[in-house]
């Protein structure tokens, strides 16, 4: 993830009237921007639970939802990014919008967005309304996947980023129902906002039964670390 | 005699070896590509009290379902309980245990 001038932050701002600059906005929305994940499962079965951390470099992030219908699911999501001493708490809506189960293979289209709050955790707490959409279609089969997401982000100052991410990965090995699977990924991000436009991560996927960790390395050296648990 | 008769008869219905013996349902389905988003199926199955096991073949995309003796699972309930796990159901296939 590109730095961000944020010179601006040690600025008094009066709580209830925001009137961040340009420069403060797109710093909060890096904040939602901080995820090198990609969610797997974002819709889980009717009734079931999903607990999301993630962790990259001094941002972390934590997602529990809960699936309404097979349709779409509702959670929360907090970030803290300790570097910049910003964080984020809303409410996030995982939805699928188109799915196709093939004999050998799975194909899905989702939609994610939410709505929140984020504040300086250091300083003027400097509270703004901000919020998410992002869009992102995957397929797989028991060897290889590919995804790809595009991401905005804006706040109530009207400002946007964008984000476009895509990961492509295979299976060493095909385990069976009730192995340890691993996988293994390269992820490419695009965020033209940012000061590090490209970013590319390696990225190591196991997963057992219900339980997923992530443990990688971005290019520039930042460790990438994420754990799904689902009941 | 006749007493006889109705005693073992009422004996014999009562015996857990007469009426419903378990069945075993093979279930085909697409989708069945991940182990992590599978588990689905086993817990939506598992969590009815009529179903004793539930074993997922990734290699042959297909949920095996052993049933309680007794089971009131039909097709259509057992076909949207995959469904709603996010799978689609190509042909079930109801065996004898």
């Amino acid at each position: 993830m590109g730095t961000r001038d944020h010179d601006e932050m040690s600025q008094s701002v009066p709580r209830r009237r925001s009137t961040a600059s340009l420069a403060t906005a797109v710093f909060v929305l890096a904040v939602f921007g901080s995820s090198w994940t990609a969610e797997a499962r974002p819709v889980s079965y009717p009734g079931g639970w999903t607990v999301m951390q993630e962790t990259w470099d001094e941002e972390s992030s934590l997602l529990v939802h809960y699936t309404v219908n097979r349709h779409w699911a509702l959670g929360l999501r907090g970030e803290w990014d300790r570097d910049k001493d910003m964080a984020f708490l809303g409410p996030q809506a995982n939805i699928i919008l188109f799915r196709e189960n093939a004999p050998a293979s799975q194909t899905n289209v989702y939609l994610k967005t939410g709505a929140g709050m984020a504040w300086n955790t250091v300083g003027p707490r400097d509270e703004k309304a901000a919020g998410f959409a992002s869009l992102s279609a995957d397929w797989e089969d028991r060897r290889f996947m590919v995804m790809y997401e595009a991401e905005i982000k804006f706040d109530e100052t009207d400002s946007a980023d964008t984000m476009q991410m895509a990961r492509a990965g295979f299976a060493p090995y095909v385990g069976d129902y009730g192995d340890l699977h691993t996988w293994l990924f390269v992820e490419l991000r695009h965020e033209p906002e940012s000061e590090d436009p490209l970013s590319a991560a390696l990225i190591a996927r196991l997963f057992y039964q219900t339980t997923l960790v992530e443990a990688g390395i971005t290019d520039a050296g930042d460790p990438v670390l994420n754990f799904q648990i689902r009941f | 005699m006749r007493i006889a008769t109705i005693v073992l008869t009422l004996m014999a219905l009562a015996s857990p070896a007469f009426g419903a013996d378990k069945t075993t349902v093979n279930v085909a389905v697409n989708g069945l590509v991940c182990d992590f988003c599978a588990r689905s199926i086993e817990k939506v199955l598992m969590d009815r009290g009529d179903v004793e096991s539930v074993k997922v073949d990734l290699d042959k995309a297909a949920v095996v379902v052993v049933l309680k003796a007794g089971s009131t699972l039909d097709d259509t309930t057992l076909t949207k309980l995959i469904t709603d796990a996010g799978y689609t159901v190509v042909k079930i296939e109801r065996l004898a245990a």
